[in-house]
């Protein structure tokens, strides 16, 4: 009888779920595939290329932070390669690789390792990268290069198609910007599929829907947040008399509701906190679109919306356990 | 019912490969060490001594203490030794060593004489029943209830963990004992009603149940969802009655009686043969087993012994759980006998044993979302890592039953479960807490 063998001591359960951190953020990788194929279709190989140099940036800026701050090694867990992702996505053509390293930085450094690594960061990673280089670089980011896929609108807005022959690269006009300047718009099939200017992987509804019900399918992310968020959108639109599928179509609307309000870290826990958070985001976003001078309002209406989750949390959780007592008192 | 009761917890592989098999009869084992500690029954004092003849089904050790239940020998043989040997939970605990003379003679038994409510609980004390569900807590205790009346009997036949077969198969085998012995309970204990629940999806156990209830009106099987923990028993009552506990308060307050399935078979089978309690169905499965079933054991089987009767690969074994996957204990190592309150050994090789580091926690709220008590386990882990006693207060830790979803489903592979476990065992004793703290600060100040 061979009583000496040793044997694996662990508490219960014995057993577990497969998904890890790492498989969780790989799935969000995946679901961004569709956007960044687009990318590549409108804006050619460099829409991939500044994918791969954010993603590079921020794996290297987590490994280098983890080690020289002497704690356990994350740089493996796809968390930084999510921000790289999205960071990228957020950012229009062409830009440098030194100006995303930049905005790499400001993700992983500042806002995630600093307050002490994965979810610890009181806002999104991805959000305040893209937030520092659009308020640094406003010049840079305003660029929005226009190719011969889009659709006529956006050829027209860059001065035509004359122009487009004349050099090798003719900055144009988000679809918002064409709006706050009352210009003429692209349709609303144009907005959808994504044949307009914007960030690189901000353009394609299409394109991040697919992602998006890939990963509530996947039930990685809950529906509530993007839902939520989006009517909240196309309601506002529709209570001060504009389009409400332009609004939901244009500027990053879409990866906002997908890929950058679901990080579990800076949204609410509960399904009724995602709720709040999800028509918070909307009803902001149109607020800043229409009473601000900056054409874009995903951004700071998110940030905004981060800061608040903690308060959310509490009040829903408080709602929560209220429940959960109710009926079971010893009396 | 309640829809929502039954949308709380988590889904899990069944796996329960053994479910469609008869239950084998285990080679007698040439010794058993007769643990006289069974699940939360006071330890029995042996009155046998070494050299004496025994009989399966003779009184071994007599009950002690409020409650103590009687042992009985579960082999035919001479007494070699009483010894005291490491139990499962870690302590010391007696064992009387019992030569087997392979004859397995029966001793002079008597079915129990019941005329009455005393009676019952007398006999269900007289053949050392403890609840064989794996809690281990002494039937009698259960149905005297101090004294009180009880409403409802809830007979549990869900095993919500997976591999875990062992009630299920007795439940087909003895669907007419479970019947006999729910109408037993309700004569005697004077109640109105009674449910036997089953999982949905183990579909024998549902008919032959129904067809053996036919005639009694007042006892009803039911099916319930298979998510796990529904047959954890106060989730039992609320699926089933809508009764609620208050954290510290038990069901029995509520006058709900909760009995497992394969207990109540073996009292029923004591009140007609006389034969007591010194064997029970194992379940033996998980991927270290070549041959997965389920063994009925006498009592005091070598777990070596029941293992390699099932083919359990000694290389690669890393893990024996002794309960279902989800609540079960992991041994040490093989050196441990079978208990009455062992219902299944499950056997993992080390692609199976093995939980990964834990990382930080993302916030993804998949713990909120499987807690079948509304409990917010990542806030609790939180507050328990800080030692906030008041945050655990506030968060309703008293209400956690340690279920494990909560760990089952986090992706940062944290011990939530086990973790909040430790934290109710050190504040439930009022001002352990503020002593833990002084200890932990004046650690600090060093």
């Amino acid at each position: 009888m061979n009583g000496k063998k040793m044997l694996a001591l662990s508490p219960a359960p014995h057993i577990q779920e497969r998904q890890d951190t790492a498989s969780i953020m790989k799935q969000v990788v995946i679901a961004l595939i569709p956007a960044q194929c687009w990318a590549i279709y409108i804006f050619g190989f460099g829409a991939l290329l500044m994918t791969l140099e954010s993603i590079v940036c921020c794996v290297g800026f987590e490994w280098a932070c983890r080690r020289i701050l002497k704690r356990p090694q994350t740089a493996g867990d796809w968390s930084a390669a999510v921000t790289g992702a999205i960071l990228a996505m957020g950012l229009p053509a062409g830009t440098p690789l030194w100006m995303i390293a930049i905005g790499a930085f400001a993700a992983i450094v500042v806002t995630k390792q600093l307050f002490g690594g994965i979810g610890q960061n009181f806002a999104n990673p991805a959000l305040v990268g893209c937030t520092v280089l659009f308020f640094s670089y406003q010049g840079r980011m305003q660029t929005f290069i226009v190719t011969s896929r889009m659709s006529q609108v956006m050829i027209n807005a860059a001065g035509g198609p004359n122009a487009m022959l004349s050099s090798d690269a003719v900055s144009g006009a988000t679809p918002l910007a064409l709006f706050s300047n009352a210009r003429a718009l692209p349709s609303n099939t144009e907005m959808f599929l994504g044949l307009i200017n914007g960030s690189i992987g901000e353009i394609s509804a299409l394109a991040l829907l697919i992602g998006g019900v890939y990963l509530c399918a996947r039930k990685i992310i809950s529906p509530v947040i993007p839902l939520s968020y989006m009517a909240a959108v196309m309601v506002m639109a529709a209570f001060w008399g504009f389009d409400p599928v332009f609004h939901v179509c244009a500027g990053g609307v879409m990866l906002a509701a997908f890929f950058m309000a679901t990080d579990y870290t800076t949204s609410p826990m509960l399904p009724a906190g995602k709720l709040i958070y999800g028509i918070g985001c909307g009803v902001l976003t149109m607020y800043f679109r229409i009473y601000t001078s900056y054409p874009e309002g995903v951004s700071t209406a998110m940030l905004f919306m981060n800061l608040l989750t903690p308060q959310i949390d509490r009040l829903t959780v408080g709602m929560r356990m209220k429940r959960t007592m109710n009926g079971r008192t010893a009396a | 019912m309640d829809r929502s009761a039954r949308k709380k917890g988590i889904y899990l592989s069944n796996l329960k490969a053994t479910a469609g098999m008869s239950v084998m009869q285990i080679t007698l084992p040439s010794e058993v060490r007769i643990p006289m500690t069974h699940g939360r029954a006071d330890a029995a004092v042996p009155v046998v001594s070494p050299g004496e003849k025994v009989a399966v089904g003779q009184l071994i050790a007599r009950a002690e203490g409020p409650l103590g239940v009687p042992v009985h020998s579960s082999v035919s043989g001479t007494v070699t030794g009483i010894q005291s040997l490491p139990s499962k939970l870690g302590k010391d605990d007696l064992h009387v060593i019992v030569e087997t003379d392979g004859r397995q003679t029966p001793a002079d038994i008597r079915p129990p004489v019941i005329s009455g409510r005393e009676d019952l609980i007398r006999a269900a004390r007289d053949c050392g029943l403890v609840g064989l569900g794996g809690a281990g807590y002494p039937t009698f205790a259960k149905l005297e209830n101090e004294g009180n009346a009880f409403e409802h009997l809830i007979i549990n036949g869900v095993e919500c963990e997976p591999f875990v077969t062992s009630d299920h198969i007795n439940t087909i085998a003895y669907a007419k004992d479970v019947a006999a012995g729910a109408a037993l309970l309700l004569r005697w204990l004077d109640i109105k009603d009674c449910f036997i629940a089953v999982q949905r999806g183990m579909e024998e156990a549902f008919p032959l149940l129904e067809e053996s209830c036919k005639d009694l009106e007042s006892i009803k099987p039911v099916q319930v969802s298979r998510i796990f923990p529904a047959g954890e028993e106060t989730a039992l009552a609320e699926t089933l009655l809508g009764v609620r506990t208050a954290p510290g308060e038990l069901l029995k307050d509520k006058g709900v009686l909760v009995l497992n399935v394969s207990t109540l078979i073996k009292l029923q089978q004591y009140v007609v043969t006389g034969m007591p309690l010194v064997s029970r169905t194992v379940t033996v499965d998980g991927d270290a087993v070549s041959r997965p079933m389920n063994v009925e054991v006498p009592v005091g089987t070598p777990v070596m012994d029941v293992l390699q009767f099932c083919g359990a690969d000694m290389e690669s074994l890393r893990k024996i759980i002794v309960g279902g996957p989800m609540t079960g204990i992991a041994l040490p190592d093989t050196n441990f006998y079978v208990s009455k309150t062992d219902d299944a050994f499950i056997c993992f090789s080390a692609y199976r044993a093995e939980r990964d580091r834990e990382t930080g926690c993302i916030n993804c709220g998949r713990c909120i979302a499987a807690c079948p008590q509304g409990l917010m386990p990542n806030l609790l882990f939180k507050a328990w890592r800080k030692r906030d006693e008041e945050a655990l207060e506030k968060g309703y830790l008293s209400a956690c039953t340690g279920c494990g979803c909560c760990s089952f489903v986090c992706p940062a592979r944290k011990q939530i479960s086990y973790e909040l476990g430790l934290a109710r065992a050190m504040f439930s004793e009022p001002g352990r807490a503020a002593m833990i703290e002084d200890a932990e600060g004046g650690r600090d100040e060093r």
